[in-house]
């Protein structure tokens, strides 16, 4: 039982460092972009109009605090980060806890959704597909699954976008109808959201669930040729039974492993998507802050706010996985 | 009784008909009514005296309702009290307009892309009417420059108020001035347009309705300034007085009260730290803050104020206290609300132009969006209408190349003469533009005036790869090693590598012209960057070729010299001669000495900003500048492009757009405070 | 009698044959009794060739030099044998004429000369390519006699779509190779050794990995996007750019390696090879590995596709490849536009190979998996 406490510290630590690790990267790779906040912010304003000369990016450098030494700017950030006040935007101007607000909990339940949606569909059906001697079937299944890897997302967004647009003469754009925006939360703003929502949420799913579906099937097809099984249908147990109480529980493990990063996966394809449906939650502001605007601050902000998502995620599961299964337990505890 | 009744009856008529209502003049139709002295607006003496009438005043019915929208807003009284004495009374394109309605606009982002829908509410002392060459007031009464422009005299409108009620006056001019452009506690370095020579300008308020404008060196761009550009040179100092350390001694506890930290950081909430009016207003970076300042928003004196702002958009309603009526003597605007949406995507914005989700928008609407929106014009209930554009397309050799041999090779005349007509610009017309583009040479001023040869339009600009061929043959650039390629006099192949954005050129453009330049034996390999990637290059002197779109007009030229003088171009434009500039700003300490030619068109820039526009000597300069620019192919102009405009059918006193740039400040001059919905 | 031994001969040599069979014809054998797998093996062959050869098979050249100025966003054109004058045994195409102004909202208008033939020929000499980089060459598979012919169409500048696939699904591969391989073997070394080993060396090669594999791929683009020489052509640019890819696509694997080594180092097999005095990399390579091979088959064949999805995506982004450079990802930017979505569908035939190229790999991945589990016989 120490033991156990003792490696479940172990892994709180290394998550830690994780997290500390990944915000010094993501902040230097930021660094390392030419075209800082002042620049961007002046370059809207020269497409307006204005002209714009060195002098003045200087100002705004020094005014948004750019000209310290980059260490000092983590430094600081990474204090207030760890206390959930993340400073300001440097190109919105808004603080960025407030600017963020539910908006990270809402992208992170839409690719919590896919996910689920993912598993949801992959589980039964790679199970089926590599028990299955019905090759149609399996044919059939595995090709619907496929195509969601095979075609973009954004291509497949911006597909049914258009047919909504040119057939349906509505935009589908937008996570709340006008009436539910800025009204506090309740049952119908729930409601409205998960009316739009289904939308990401399936695109996004599609293609996770191919990659979840080809892993599962090559999981199952190996467990479901080993001894035990043959053992126990030898004994009499068959049909979905025997498949679930075998061969299935074992497979999971190495994917309950990396729920994390398909998390992580799913979080990277959501910004694209975003964007075109003009779902202004964090995925695409994440995008805007990274590629637009190089917003160092609010990018900053997004990708520890994932990181620690997705790292809480992987030590629950190496946590579960080392409660259940005994093999992986053993082999931690040596 | 019926006698009494009949008399009293005409006792209130007869005064009526003695002076009959004004008749609703419209720039169509002016009803025989003398125009006044400027052209599509009176002032309400003016009008009444030249249409012989007496003007009522109307208000929109839903204003108290908008009005308590507006946080802070005192309760509305009479429009009486609410209009100056001396009213704008504008005369609208075709009818007189219905109140009412919801004009939806899109923006890229708070700070991206918002100027077109900016204009759309602007205000500032003076306009450019809709022939972009008249400057005729607007928030001023009258404005009157003394002989060597050294000295504006404006005058103000008795009785104009801010959008809370409270009185605008000079004051607002000269706090301004100081005390936000001048304070290097809030704009850190006093913007080029605030400046004459360099030097501050002294504003002085005469009195409550007069201000003066004392310039240390000429500078008639200064009216061209509040004509065509973002500022709005006033500010409440009324509100923003009361928080600024430097005119009020207890504006900082006064800030500290509200939850800020100073005087300066609550204005700063406020006011931002530039002109520009899109900066985020308090109801998007207070938070907490928010519920107890007595303002959500900078009062102002546009057409329409902020009531409401989030990350994804802003919503306006028409401001009580709004100087104009129309020539029926209704309060402009006519448009109740406007919604203003932020989209990043393109592809995205061209999909709620295509179902008519929008009621104006040229900004950012491309040329090559245009068969699919002229396709949806009918079905999502819009027009779509193609106009010229300012600036084009333009490319330079960097004259100032780190490599020695290359930057010879540049600098030579010849070559970029054989570059130059080396380029298929009518193919590059029909391929890119739909030929609707019109293939010219750059010549600085865009548009031409009409005092310079138009022959320069024309320079160097037919296609002729024989041309290009004997002039690089001359030159030198022959293919020495045989592999088909031209190569540099000292032996290396000689590659000519060109960083573009997007941004600059579409990269059809680009394509097409590098495979001109290779027909002529110049291999050009191109690869498309980032604006940013572009700039840091261009910034280290790391391209070979520069290209940005380029080009201003000879009004905004009287101000802003930086086209002329090397490196050519602001920060973010397109600049052939980093090295001479650097000469220039270092007083030759470093840098390359720039030609002699470079350094008469720095004297023909300076001398052309300070000499009265319109004389005869400002033209012959005018015409120098435009013979040394086009003739040293500094840049070389490829196709001057239209660009289209969407407006919507339900959006009524809309003219046709002169152009469609920001130059001149996009819808002002077209006077959007008379555009109306139908339903 | 001798019917018997001459059949358990036959049979003989059977047993024998399967009983000597290295693994990889036995892996072959299995493959070659699965239909579907056969069927994308078959198609992923033949667009790898078309890839290899696409220079010779493609009729001109897929750059702006060899566009079509009188052709521009122009449908496909299928060769016909018969029109109305007749039939007959080569096929052709008839010309057409095209105007197009403002009145006609910038479309194309077509008009199709029913009585002129443009006739194909095969084997033409047309422009100049080099295969493989070094072999200079001119002949093209087909052509016309005059004029060009565009089977899918072509472009807005009148680059010829057919050209340019072909080649763009031999860059698309070239990279995703590269990528692949790098990650894969990445991911072999460092799972195995964090798996095998466990303990202290396991959680701090965890810790690593994760972290790698928590960075979003944006940000790292943008700046490697920045650390590029200028002078590098585009495609050295993406050359650069796979390799990168691969480096940060290794942790997904390796993070399943690890944890399958976990549970299995505690098998007997394992046990039995370490008491017989294997080094732990040897045990790793020679009996830990290969049971995992399934998965690991898997795993590389999927992240191929995958490969060219992120590119595409970055590309779209505006961090990865652009015009003029040839890879399926620039081809499907140039589908995302409205204009094209509406009007030009034949944008959209690359997008149909890239989406065939990834189904075949795909299902050649399941085929081979299948294949390679020695276990399968006992069930199948």
């Amino acid at each position: 039982m120490l033991q156990f406490a003792r490696f479940a510290a172990t892994r709180a630590v290394m998550a830690l460092i994780t997290l500390v690790i990944v915000s010094l990267v993501v902040f230097s790779l930021m660094e390392l972009v030419p075209g800082d906040c002042a620049e961007r912010y002046l370059a809207y304003k020269n497409t307006q109009g204005q002209a714009i000369t060195l002098a003045d990016i200087e100002a705004e450098r020094i005014r948004l605090g750019l000209d310290r030494a980059f260490l000092t700017r983590w430094g600081d950030w990474l204090v207030g980060a760890f206390q959930g006040d993340f400073g300001e935007s440097c190109i919105l101007r808004v603080n960025i806890a407030q600017l963020l607000g539910s908006k990270f909990w809402i992208s992170l339940s839409i690719c919590l959704g896919s996910l689920l949606l993912a598993y949801m569909i992959a589980i039964p059906v790679g199970i089926i597909s590599a028990a299955s001697r019905n090759a149609t079937m399996n044919n059939i299944l595995r090709v619907v699954s496929y195509l969601g890897l095979a075609m973009p997302n954004f291509l497949l967004a911006l597909m049914i976008m258009l047919i909504a647009t040119v057939y349906f003469g509505n935009t589908l754009t937008g996570l709340f109808s006008p009436e539910y925006k800025d009204v506090p939360w309740s049952w119908g703003k729930f409601v409205d959201l998960v009316s739009h929502a289904w939308l990401p949420v399936f695109i996004l799913g599609w293609s996770a669930t191919a990659f979840a579906l080809q892993t599962v099937r090559a999981l199952m097809s190996d467990e479901i040729g080993k001894l035990y099984v043959t053992a126990a249908s030898a004994r009499g147990i068959h049909g979905t039974r025997l498949l679930w109480r075998y061969p299935a529980r074992h497979a999971l493990g190495p994917i309950v492993n990396s729920l994390g990063f398909d998390l992580n996966r799913i979080f990277n394809e959501l910004p694209v998507v975003a964007l075109i449906l003009t779902l202004t939650e964090a995925g695409s502001l994440l995008l805007e802050a990274l590629a637009r605007s190089n917003d160092q601050q609010l990018a900053g902000a997004i990708i520890f706010l994932l990181t620690a998502s997705i790292v809480v995620l992987n030590f629950a599961t190496d946590i579960l996985l080392a409660a259940i299964d005994p093999r992986v337990r053993k082999s931690i505890l040596r | 009784m019926k006698n009494l009744l009949l008399s009293g009856v005409a006792a209130i008529v007869l005064p009526g008909a003695a002076l009959a209502n004004c008749p609703a003049v419209t720039v169509e139709n002016a009803q025989g009514v003398a125009p006044g002295a400027f052209p599509q607006q009176y002032d309400l003496a003016e009008f009444e005296a030249a249409a012989d009438c007496k003007l009522t005043l109307a208000a929109n019915p839903a204003m108290a309702k908008l009005n308590a929208r507006i946080f802070g807003n005192p309760e509305l009284p009479a429009l009486a009290e609410r209009l100056p004495a001396e009213p704008l009374v504008a005369a609208p394109y075709t009818s007189v307009g219905k109140y009412g309605g919801q004009f939806d606009a899109l923006s890229n982002a708070t700070e991206s892309g918002t100027s077109d829908f900016l204009s759309v509410r602007h205000t500032s002392l003076v306009r450019y009417t809709d022939d972009l060459q008249t400057i005729v007031p607007h928030v001023a009464k009258s404005f009157t420059w003394n002989d060597d422009f050294t000295q504006l005299t404006v005058e103000l409108r008795a009785g104009h108020k801010w959008s809370d009620g409270a009185a605008f006056t000079s004051a607002d001019i000269v706090f301004w001035y100081n005390n936000l452009m001048m304070d290097t506690n809030v704009i850190a370095e006093a913007k080029g347009y605030a400046l004459a020579g360099g030097e501050p300008m002294e504003v002085v308020a005469l009195d409550e309705t007069t201000v003066q404008f004392n310039l240390k060196a000429p500078k008639p761009g200064l009216i061209e300034t509040f004509a065509a550009q973002y500022v709005q040179p006033y500010q409440p100092v009324h509100f923003l007085g009361q928080f600024h350390p430097a005119i009020n001694a207890d504006a900082d506890a006064k800030a500290q009260a509200l939850g800020y930290e100073n005087g300066y950081d609550l204005i700063k909430a406020y006011y931002g730290n530039s002109d520009w009016a899109d900066t985020p207003s308090p109801m998007l970076t207070a938070g907490d803050k928010l519920a107890g300042l007595p303002k959500h928003a900078t009062p102002t004196l546009e057409s329409h104020i902020v009531v409401n702002e989030t990350a994804e958009g802003r919503h306006y309603v028409a401001n009580p206290y709004f100087f104009m009526v129309d020539t029926a003597g209704n309060q402009l605007p006519y448009i109740n609300e406007l919604d203003e949406v932020y989209i990043g995507d393109e592809e995205v914005r061209t999909l709620k132009l295509l179902n008519g989700e929008v009621d104006y928008k040229s900004q950012a609407v491309n040329l090559s969006s245009a068969p699919v929106l002229l396709e949806g014009q009918e079905k999502g209930g819009y027009a779509i209408d193609v106009r010229p554009t300012i600036s084009m397309p333009a490319l330079g050799f960097n004259l100032t190349h780190d490599n020695e041999a290359m930057r010879a090779v540049f600098n030579d005349i010849r070559f970029r003469t054989a570059m130059s007509v080396a380029i298929n610009r009518d193919e590059i017309n029909e391929t890119v533009y739909f030929g609707l583009g019109t293939p010219q040479q750059y010549v600085g001023f865009s548009p031409l005036p009409d005092y310079v040869d138009a022959k320069w339009a024309s320079h160097e600009a037919e296609f002729d790869a024989a041309k290009a061929n004997a002039l690089l043959d001359e030159m030198g650039l022959v293919d020495a090693d045989g592999d088909g390629d031209r190569d540099l006099p000292n032996g290396e192949p000689f590659t000519l590598n060109w960083q573009f954005a997007t941004q600059a050129a579409p990269a059809q453009l680009v394509e097409l012209v590098a495979q001109n330049w290779t027909d002529v034996g110049v291999t050009t390999n191109i690869k498309e960057v980032t604006s940013d990637e572009y700039r840091s290059a261009q910034s280290s002197n790391k391209l070979d070729v520069v290209n940005w779109v380029v080009g201003q007009p000879a009004g905004a030229i009287l101000g802003d010299n930086q086209l002329w003088t090397p490196p050519f171009s602001d920060y973010f434009g397109a600049r052939p001669a980093m090295g001479w500039g650097e000469y220039i700003s270092s007083n030759g300490a470093e840098g390359i000495e720039p030609p002699a030619w470079a350094m008469s068109l720095i004297d023909d820039i300076n001398a052309f900003q300070s000499t009265q526009p319109g004389s005869d000597a400002q033209k012959e300069i005018g015409a120098r500048m435009v013979e040394t620019m086009t003739s040293s192919l500094t840049f070389i102009g490829v196709v001057s492009a239209p660009a289209p405009i969407y407006v919507s059918t339900k959006l009524n006193n809309v003219p046709q757009f002169k152009t469609s740039s920001y130059e001149f400040y996009r819808t002002y001059p077209y006077r959007p405070a008379q555009w109306w919905l139908s339903e | 009698m001798t019917e018997m031994t001459h059949t358990s001969a036959r049979d003989q040599k059977k047993k024998e044959a399967y009983f000597t069979a290295s693994q990889g014809q036995l892996i072959w054998a299995r493959f070659k009794k699965q239909k579907a797998a056969m069927v994308a093996a078959v198609i992923l062959m033949a667009l790898i060739l078309s890839g290899i050869f696409a220079p010779f098979l493609s009729p001109y050249d897929p750059t702006v030099a060899g566009r079509d100025k009188d052709y521009l966003n122009g449908a496909p054109q299928i060769p016909q044998f018969c029109d109305k004058n007749g039939c007959s045994m080569r096929p052709f195409v008839h010309p057409v004429t095209r105007e197009r102004s403002l009145a006609t909202n910038f479309r194309w208008v077509e008009k199709i000369n029913d009585d002129e033939r443009n006739y194909m020929q095969f084997f033409v000499r047309g422009d100049d390519y080099t295969l493989f980089g070094f072999i200079p060459g001119n002949i093209h598979l087909f052509g016309l006699t005059e004029g060009q012919i565009h089977l899918f169409g072509t472009d807005s500048a009148g680059k010829d779509i057919f050209s340019r696939t072909l080649h763009a699904v031999w860059t698309s591969l070239q990279v995703g190779t590269m990528g692949v391989v790098i990650s894969f073997v990445l991911a072999l070394v460092i799972g195995g050794i964090s798996g095998y080993y466990g303990g202290w060396l396991d959680s701090v090669i965890q810790m690593v990995t994760d972290a790698i594999r928590t960075v979003p791929a944006i940000p790292l683009f943008m700046a490697i996007a920045a650390f590029v020489p200028p002078d590098w052509s585009a495609e050295t640019r993406f050359f650069f750019i796979s390799m990168i890819l691969g480096l940060i696509g290794w942790p997904t694997l390796a993070r399943r390696v690890r944890t399958h080594l976990l549970t299995e180092r505690n098998q007997e097999y394992v046990l039995a090879a370490q008491l017989c005095g294997a080094s732990g990399s040897h045990v790793i390579r020679r009996h830990l590995l290969p049971s995992f091979t399934s998965y690991i088959i898997v795993d590389l064949v999927i992240s191929f596709p995958y490969m060219v999805l992120s590119e595409t995506a970055l590309s779209f982004i505006g961090l990865g490849l652009k015009d003029p450079v040839n890879s399926l990802g620039v081809m499907l930017q140039n589908v995302t536009k409205a204009d094209v979505l509406l009007n030009y569908h034949w944008y959209f035939i690359p997008v149909i190979f890239f989406i065939t190229l990834v189904m075949a790999f795909v299902f050649v991945g399941d085929g081979l998996r299948d294949a390679a589990d020695p276990y399968s016989e006992t069930r199948k």
